[in-house]
């Protein structure tokens, strides 16, 4: 769960590591070693909450935002 | 309307937002056959609906710029669709904020340079046949004005910008002879999706908008107008060069 949290944590504060979550998770999925399951939830679950995020999540902003997607992604993974 | 591209075929890598749908819609006023490709299907559909206002001539086609396979059929499919390939414009690019450079992870360089520069080395490489194939065409790279100075926020952005403008001149050279003019374009900064991102504030870029010479960001559409030149006969004589479009902002010095 900690590489999942990590990309979530850089797709929020990141707007061109974003992109590359949205549209080419496979990409993440390799680079990063993610298991099947954390792979389903980056193209799944996680992905419909970062294409809503706004351009740019301001920093102000990133510990709230981060937080929400930690406990989805805890939701998804157990 | 206007007739600038009338009859020309153009892919626009990266034509889905921001600088690549402008440039959509501007070839489309001025008579181009226009295809989109994109990794950002929803926001190709998008650009889609509104070329469609214009001309019934455009399509998409989902293309990752980093992968080989899928950039030959990006180039495939445009032939099916048009018959040909007049013009590419490389505008796909990301922008990842990175570290200094010892603490700049290879998978970070990995990711941007592959979309950068090695997809921009692809999609010539898979283009460039099929202009040969019509007698010539031509060739617009975009790079930034991080690749001709040091913006430090993201070594490998500024690499990967400084190598397509590099990749311009060899390509010029190689196949100008051929009929293919390869030109680049250095914008400055420009309010785009990818620039609001990386700014990662609001209030960072209406700074940066508020320190240029001109005292706003470019729009979008003033960097399409560019390409449309050097896409169109208008710059027939016009290869191998480097544009920078950016309101002054270099020999101001005020580089952001």
């Amino acid at each position: 769960m900690n590489n999942l949290t990590e990309i979530a944590k850089r797709a929020v504060e990141d707007y061109g590591f974003r992109q590359i979550a949205l549209w080419s998770p496979d990409d993440l999925v390799e680079q990063w070693g993610l298991s099947p399951r954390e792979a389903g939830t980056l193209k799944g679950a996680l992905r419909d909450e970062l294409e809503r995020l706004p351009v740019p999540v301001e920093p102000r902003d990133y510990a709230a935002v981060t937080d929400r997607l930690n406990s989805l992604i805890s939701g998804c993974l157990g | 309307m206007g007739d600038r591209l009338a009859g020309k075929v153009a892919i626009l890598a990266g034509g889905a937002t921001g600088m690549g749908r402008t440039t959509a819609l501007r070839f489309a006023q001025e008579g181009a056959k226009v295809m989109i490709a994109d990794r950002n299907r929803a926001a190709s559909d998008e650009t889609l609906a509104m070329v469609r206002d214009i001309t019934p001539d455009a399509e998409v086609v989902a293309v990752d710029v980093s992968k080989w396979g899928q950039v030959q059929n990006m180039v495939d499919a445009t032939v099916e669709r048009f018959g040909r390939v007049d013009v590419l414009v490389n505008l796909a690019a990301i922008l990842m904020l990175t570290p200094p450079l010892i603490d700049v992870e290879e998978r970070q360089w990995d990711l941007i340079m592959d979309t950068n520069l090695k997809g921009t080395f692809f999609c010539c490489k898979a283009a460039i046949p099929a202009m040969l194939k019509g007698g010539g065409g031509s060739i617009v790279n975009i790079s930034s004005s991080a690749g001709l100075d040091a913006w430090t926020r993201s070594l490998p952005y500024n690499i990967s910008k400084a190598g397509v403008i590099h990749l311009t001149s060899v390509i010029s050279g190689q196949y100008t002879p051929q009929g293919i003019r390869v030109n680049c374009i250095v914008p400055g900064p420009v309010d785009t999706p990818q620039a609001r991102g990386s700014s990662q504030s609001a209030d960072l870029l209406a700074a940066v908008a508020a320190e240029h010479p001109m005292g706003r960001i470019g729009r979008p559409e003033e960097i399409s107008n560019a390409i449309l030149f050097l896409a169109s006969d208008e710059a027939s004589f016009v290869s191998g060069a480097t544009y920078v479009v950016d309101g002054g902002a270099r020999t101001s010095g005020r580089r952001s």
